[in-house]
């Protein structure tokens, strides 16, 4: 009984407003990731949902328990802190048994438990040394295991990989996501880097100044913002304040687009990878006579920055298209936008 | 700590109210009784003791002898601490981590057992002074130890410890790559050292300056001993106690507080705004390795007497605590060798007495300063309760009151009955010494605890309650642990300085509840040189090893 709903939520800490009208239900077994900003409140809702903090209004269900207003070490939810807060004068067994020795579980049983979560978090071998002998990535796998070990009902991790340099951040992304998957646990992960967050999640939260804005799978969001700041938000995009009206959007007197749509609205956010080099001789609507203006190379793939008169827009185009040689500064190009990848937001 | 209930709250503020009232009642309720008596002639209010002070000569010179020896003091105990630390933490040498340590020692040692090796060493029968009449076949004596340059002498080796931990920290901030870029610069090595070298030190420079003299001036130990005519407030404020002059005694600790508070202030205001810690990724100091073979050797030779120099007054002890007095006066060099010293305190309960008095007492003062620092401590580092301040300024103000202060604050407090005294009278009765040797020694340990609880993170505790664990189990479990290091370490830091403790004993002691040093004073007093040094021996004993405890503590504090 995993599953964690929340309903009507609102934290003040004073009069600053941490999170207010939150309505999620995350289902069991889920991975549900909190993407937002630093300060939009991600932390706050975990501390919630941890009881850490009680809220101003609202209940947290956990199952079908009415957990608002239970004690944090009742609730059985089990958490990985930002600085993994592990406990300095335990060796990483004595912390990751120390939610077992208070659960009374007899020698044998702990000892298994212990044995088990350090295997699976692939720390056997360090089970007798000190926390400060364990590098950033090795404190990390054991805040986990000690969470884990408990066998709680929900996860919650805050930024757990943050404090990881690049490339080991890219290899505990997936190891986390696999244990996940093979303990079937609902975890609620905060981030605000959302690669993180498109990769490893079922569903995902987008927060916007304690307001939840958008909740779905990866896909749906990268696909369908629901606004100018998760399409910002969410990957790379030309975002543009444009007058829309009859099927065309105006960005200034001298750049129109033609959209597939009759919708109103007050953006348009084309991501810069629909946009491609053409020719003059393309027919096909918004086609455009550009100037590259910048080119930026990033080993994959090539960003180019154009202007279209007086607007600006970026495209990238993978580096294994022949495209890329033959491209300078300075060059007049056309550029096409594929009228059905132009989204029109309202706000 | 979001939603506290009710009667929790009022147990909190029970508690603050508690602790404000103790900490005010002993400790600037004193204070402020002994300013009252010090502005109260035959009944009334009157400035009648500080005009009479201040204009006439006698009270005046001891008053600028207390300063002069302040100055000189700050000036060889700066010269010597300062250099010390850059002879350590500058070059490399072997042997060089025994003698940091051993240059620490002259902290724990008790005063008044320093004194009395230095008398026995450099005085005027003292061991070094007659061997070097008996090398160089001198008539009479190389040197006087006594008056000024006896007290400074004492000084220099009691007191260049503030200059030397300070500035060793300072030397280890310094950026090194600000130096390598100086020199890349093509800065000469004076230059370097005057801009580059000096500025880091300079705050730490000028902070150990301040408590430096601050020390000097409450000093009261080596004065009294070997001072001779050189009369400093502090002796004058046990004279005039002792003639029952309290309106006097109270007037001369009033100015001496008055400069001590004043320079204090300034310590903290300068503290406060001095950037002491350098840019945090800095390239930390590198030692220099000297190659020359004969620089090699002449540092090598300076660690070797460094450590000699040291070591010495300690040896002298142990050596003379095994002497039959008798003996001793009759040779030069000691020339036997007796037990009985160590027999006769373990077996005559007269001459245990002392002895164990100081451990209760020392005891006493310590669990008292526990059951105040730790909320002391809490209160400061880990709440925002509006009365933090008072209890800051309160717990902190013991730094700027020497030790005669403090013991004629709680005489003129506790000789008669009031609310915080639960109207009895104190003056007279045991506590008193337990009480001072507290006051004495808050401040520090406020600090240390409070080191612990700046470690405690919140995180921590929320942890713990995550993974199932009741309040109580949390703070038997993590908190608990996490803070004892500090807390033991607090613990025995007073203990060490209080089991010795002269000054204090002097003012407050009653003929049945005699401490420690005054035994050891007794002794020598009565020509009783083996036992006194015995005594001093065994102090030297408990207060290094409970040291080495507290430092195994302090390491496990900073893990
Ligand atoms: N204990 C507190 N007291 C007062 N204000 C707080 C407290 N904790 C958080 N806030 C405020 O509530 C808001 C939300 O904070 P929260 O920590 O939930 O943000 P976050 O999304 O986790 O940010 P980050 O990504 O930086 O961790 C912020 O404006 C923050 O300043
Ligand atoms: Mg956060």
């Amino acid at each position: 009984m995993g599953a964690v709903v929340l309903r009507d939520i609102e934290k003040l800490y004073g009069d600053t407003i941490a999170c207010t009208d939150i309505n999620l239900s995350i289902n069991e077994g889920e991975f549900f990731t909190f993407l937002g900003p630093s300060g939009c409140g991600k932390t706050t809702i975990l501390r919630l949902i941890a009881g850490f903090v009680q809220p101003k209004k609202g209940t947290i269900h956990l199952g079908r328990r009415d957990i608002t207003n239970l004690e944090a070490e009742k609730r059985q939810v089990g958490m990985v802190f930002q600085n993994y807060a592990l406990f300095p004068f335990m060796t990483v067994a004595g912390n990751i048994e120390y939610g077992l020795k208070i659960q009374k579980k007899s020698k044998k049983e702990r000892a298994e438990r212990v044995e088990k979560y350090t295997e699976m978090v692939g720390l056997i071998g360090f089970e007798h040394r000190n926390i400060s002998e364990l590098s950033g990535g090795e404190q990390q796998r054991v805040a986990l295991a000690r969470s884990l070990a408990i066998e709680p009902k929900v996860l919650l991790l805050d930024e757990p990989l943050s404090n990881l340099d690049a490339r080991l951040r890219d290899r505990m992304r997936s190891e986390l996501k696999s244990l996940q998957k093979k303990l079937g646990i609902t975890t609620i992960f905060v981030t605000h880097d959302q690669t993180e967050a498109l990769t490893m999640s079922d569903r995902v939260a987008v927060f916007e100044k304690g307001r939840c804005i958008q909740v779905g799978s990866p896909e749906e969001i990268y696909a369908h913002p629901i606004n100018s700041f998760v399409a910002r938000f969410i990957g790379d995009t030309n975002l543009f304040a444009a007058d829309i009206k009859n099927g065309t959007a105006s960005l200034s007197d001298m750049v129109a687009i033609s959209l597939e749509t009759q919708a109103s609205g007050r953006f348009i956010s084309i991501r810069p990878q629909d946009i491609v080099f053409s020719t003059a001789q393309d027919d096909r609507p918004n086609v455009f006579p550009a100037k590259v203006d910048t080119i930026q190379f990033d080993g994959s793939s090539v960003e180019y920055s154009v202007k279209v008169h007086d607007i600006s827009f970026r495209l990238t185009i993978l580096n294994t298209s022949t495209l890329c040689h033959n491209i300078t500064v300075g060059e007049d190009v056309h550029i096409a936008i594929a009228e059905k990848s132009i989204k029109v937001l309202d706000s | 700590m979001d939603i506290m209930p009710n009667h929790k709250k009022l147990f909190g503020t029970l508690g603050v109210v508690l602790l404000l009232w103790f900490l005010v009642g002993y400790i600037l309720y004193p204070a402020l009784k002994t300013v009252e008596v010090s502005l109260t002639d035959h009944g009334t209010i009157s400035l009648i003791h500080y005009s009479r002070f201040f204009t006439s000569d006698a009270s005046i010179a001891p008053l600028t002898n207390s300063i002069v020896l302040g100055l000189l003091t700050v000036i060889v105990c700066g010269l010597i601490g300062t250099a010390l630390a850059f002879f350590v933490h500058y070059f490399d040498f072997p042997g060089k981590n025994i003698v940091d340590k051993l240059l620490l020692m002259p902290l724990i040692l008790p005063g008044i057992v320093i004194v009395f090796a230095f008398v026995q060493l450099y005085g005027e029968s003292g061991l070094v002074t007659k061997s070097i009449e008996w090398l160089f076949g001198l008539e009479s004596k190389p040197y006087s130890f006594s008056g000024l340059k006896g007290i400074l002498f004492v000084h220099a080796y009691t007191q260049y410890v503030y200059f030397y931990i300070s500035v060793s920290i300072a030397i280890r901030h310094i950026d090194y790559s600000v130096i390598e870029s100086a020199r890349n610069l093509g800065a000469a090595k004076t230059k370097i050292f005057t801009s580059v070298i000096l500025p880091f030190i300079t705050p730490a420079l000028i902070s150990s300056a301040i408590i430096t003299f601050i020390s000097g001036i409450g000093s009261f130990t080596a004065p009294s001993i070997i001072g001779g005519g050189y009369r400093v407030l502090t002796t004058q404020i046990l004279l005039s106690k002792a003639n029952n002059y309290m309106e006097v005694a109270a007037t001369q600790v009033v100015i001496l507080t008055g400069i001590s508070l004043f320079l204090f202030s300034v310590f903290r205001l300068y503290e406060k705004k001095a950037v002491f810690t350098s840019s945090v990724k800095g390239v930390s100091i590198q030692v220099v390795t000297i190659k020359n073979p004969l620089i090699r050797f002449l540092m090598l030779s300076t660690a070797g007497i460094l450590i000699v120099t040291i070591l010495l007054p300690v040896f002298a002890i142990i050596l003379l605590s095994f002497v039959e007095s008798e003996t001793l006066m009759m040779n030069i060099f000691p020339q036997e060798f007796t037990c009985e010293n160590y027999l006769d305190i373990f077996t005559s309960a007269r001459k245990f007495a002392p002895f164990l008095n100081s451990i209760v007492m020392a005891l006493l003062a310590s669990l008292l300063g526990l059951v105040i620092a730790i909320p002391s401590s809490y209160l400061i580092v880990k709440t925002q309760i509006k009365l933090k301040w008072l209890i800051e300024i309160l717990v902190m103000l013991p730094w700027a009151m020497p030790a005669s202060a403090i013991a004629i604050n709680i005489i003129n407090a506790y000789n008669t009955p009031n609310i915080f005294s639960f109207n009895s009278v104190l003056v007279g009765t045991f506590i008193l010494l337990p009480l001072g040797y507290f006051v004495r020694s808050i401040p520090l340990m406020v600090k240390t605890t409070s080191i612990s609880f700046q470690n405690l993170n919140e995180t921590y505790i929320e942890a713990s309650k995550s993974l199932g664990a009741s309040r109580f189990q949390t703070f038997t479990r993590i908190v608990l642990p996490m803070i004892s290091p500090g807390l033991v370490a607090g613990f025995l830091l007073v203990f060490v300085r209080s089991i010795g403790e002269y000054t204090l004993s002097v003012f407050l002691y009653t003929p049945s509840n005699k401490p420690v040093s005054i035994a050891v004073v007794n002794g020598i007093f009565e020509y009783n040189i083996g036992l006194a040094m015995a005594y001093g021996a065994l102090l030297i004993l408990v207060t290094s090893a409970l040291s080495f405890l507290i430092s195994k503590f302090s390491t496990a504090l900073s893990r």
